[in-house]
């Protein structure tokens, strides 16, 4: 799973085109990502101030 | 069947609220769905756009949303050659805050409803699904114009991948910057893989010492830094004692419109459509364009009860704006392939080729003309921008 670092997170929604699952949206200031994900880390190389990454305990297993 | 509405428009930025105005001009009842809570905030925007004239073909022209009339524009190569050129009037910035807000205030009082907090979250069989409040519900409609920008869903509900790749896509960051020195009428431009790789930075003057300092990153290109570090290396070295005073982040096409502009009853336009373009990143003028040429097509199928007149969007878009497209994308791409060296040969060679041209309002299509022009000065250079046209 990926997740938001809402400190960081200015709610831009540039990261939303960048998936290939859809799996992105945002609600006005609050982005979701849901159970679709698969982890393809496009998300996390766009964003412009690094609010995305990938969960500690999936880095384990991958 | 009996229709909610004729036309749902879905996203009240600058494309949507003018497809808004257009369809309700046309007298057929209109809503605009806006999934913020306030029109126009936050901005994602460097607020540089066409001119007066340009834009006042949309919207009566307001000094209340004008910042600064843009005359020149400055392209500083990374070992600092700079080519400068003053054209007159070629364009304004905005205050999109404010701007987007009157145009979306236009499409009301030509007599469009408008929602705001009201997100378009499916299609169904006759609409849209909207989700307000925690409430959701139908809203059916004849026609759907999909102005939902960079991140529209509706082209994916409607089984269009429009995934950008991260090759096609710009990372952007800016900082409103205040108490810094700059040419009040002059558009900066930085390029170079050191500052911008992929992209270029921009000081766009928002008035009185006061400017947009922003830039867009080709991620391909950056190597484990993000937009943030580079925009912060440069007011580092330019403006160390700049007060920032706002942000926006945010995504900019650089991959040319989808191939697709309408599907059954659904119109995309803006960025939505990634009608942007791709060198410059520029989307507001092509924005308000696809949402009158939209409007209007949309009101003559409704006229004349047929709706394969939808596809003339296409066709007029296409013939409008397709070779331009085409050429800019072509051109981002030799962008993409260029070294420091060749930035700084193409930007002394450009002040050479540049001051033949008046500038004016034509000043913008004479742009690839004249790097056309430089790029032939240098045979090396020049294979090598054919071969990464056809790559
Ligand atoms: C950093 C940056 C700098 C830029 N600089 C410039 C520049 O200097 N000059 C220029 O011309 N262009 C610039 N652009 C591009 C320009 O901002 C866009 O091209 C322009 O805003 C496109 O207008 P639009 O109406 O298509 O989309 P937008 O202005 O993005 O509006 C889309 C609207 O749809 C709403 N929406 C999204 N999803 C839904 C949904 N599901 N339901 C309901 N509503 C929804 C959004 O909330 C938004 O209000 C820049 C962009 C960025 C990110
Ligand atoms: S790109 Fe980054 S800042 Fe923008 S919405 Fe996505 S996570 Fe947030
Ligand atoms: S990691 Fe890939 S699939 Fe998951 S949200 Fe990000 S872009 Fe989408």
């Amino acid at each position: 799973m990926i997740k938001v670092d809402d400190q960081k997170c200015c709610y831009c929604a540039g990261c939303v085109p960048t998936c290939p699952e859809n799996s992105i949206f945002l609600w006005d200031t609050r982005l979701t990502i849901d159970e679709t994900c698969i982890t393809c880390n496009l998300c996390v190389i766009f964003c412009p101030v690094s609010a995305l990454s990938i969960a500690e305990d999936e880095k384990k297993i991958a | 069947m009996k229709y909610d509405y004729d036309v749902i428009v879905v996203g009240a930025g600058p494309a949507g609220s003018i497809a808004a105005k257009t369809t309700a001009e046309a007298g057929l009842k209109t809503i605009l769905l806006e999934k913020r809570q306030e029109i126009g905030t936050p901005v994602r925007c460097a607020e540089a756009t066409g001119t007066r004239q340009e834009i006042g073909k949309f919207i009566p022209i307001d000094d209340s949303w004008i910042n600064a009339d843009i005359a020149a524009g400055r392209f500083i190569s990374p070992s600092g050659h700079e080519m400068y050129k003053n054209a007159g009037h070629v364009g304004i910035m905005l205050e999109r805050k404010i701007f987007d807000r009157a145009l979306a205030e236009q499409a009301g009082d030509f007599g469009s409803e408008i929602q705001c907090r009201a997100a378009v979250v499916g299609l169904t069989e006759n609409g849209v699904k909207v989700s307000s409040f925690g409430n959701e519900y139908e809203i059916t409609g004849r026609y759907i114009i999909a102005s939902d920008g960079v991140e529209s869903q509706v082209a994916r509900f409607a089984g269009i991948k429009n995934t950008m790749k991260l090759k096609d896509i710009h990372s952007c960051i800016q900082y409103l910057v205040r108490d810094i020195e700059i040419d009040e009428e002059c558009i900066d431009i930085y390029v170079g893989n050191k500052v911008s790789p992929g992209g270029y930075v921009w000081v766009f003057p928002k008035g009185k010492r006061m400017a947009n300092v922003g830039l867009g990153i080709c991620t391909n290109k950056s190597k484990n830094k993000n937009a943030k570090a580079y925009l912060d290396e440069f007011m580092e070295k330019h403006f160390p004692k700049g007060k920032i005073v706002g942000m926006v982040l945010g995504a900019v096409p650089g991959s040319s419109y989808v191939k697709q502009l309408v599907k059954d009853n659904i119109l995309f336009i803006g960025d939505a459509a990634r009608q942007v373009n791709p060198l410059t990143g520029g989307g507001i003028f092509f924005a308000l364009e696809a949402g009158r040429i939209s409007g209007e097509v949309i009101a003559e199928a409704h006229r004349k009860g047929d709706n394969s007149i939808l596809q003339n969007y296409q066709t007029i878009w296409d013939k409008e704006y397709g070779k331009l497209f085409s050429m800019y994308y072509k051109m981002r791409k030799l962008f993409l392939s260029m070294n420091d060296d060749e930035f700084d040969f193409l930007v002394q060679e450009v002040n050479k080729v540049a001051s033949k041209y008046d500038g004016g309002t034509n000043f913008n299509k004479q742009i690839p003309e004249i790097l056309w022009k430089a790029f032939t000065k240098n045979p090396k250079f020049m294979l090598k921008a054919g071969l990464s046209m056809f790559k």
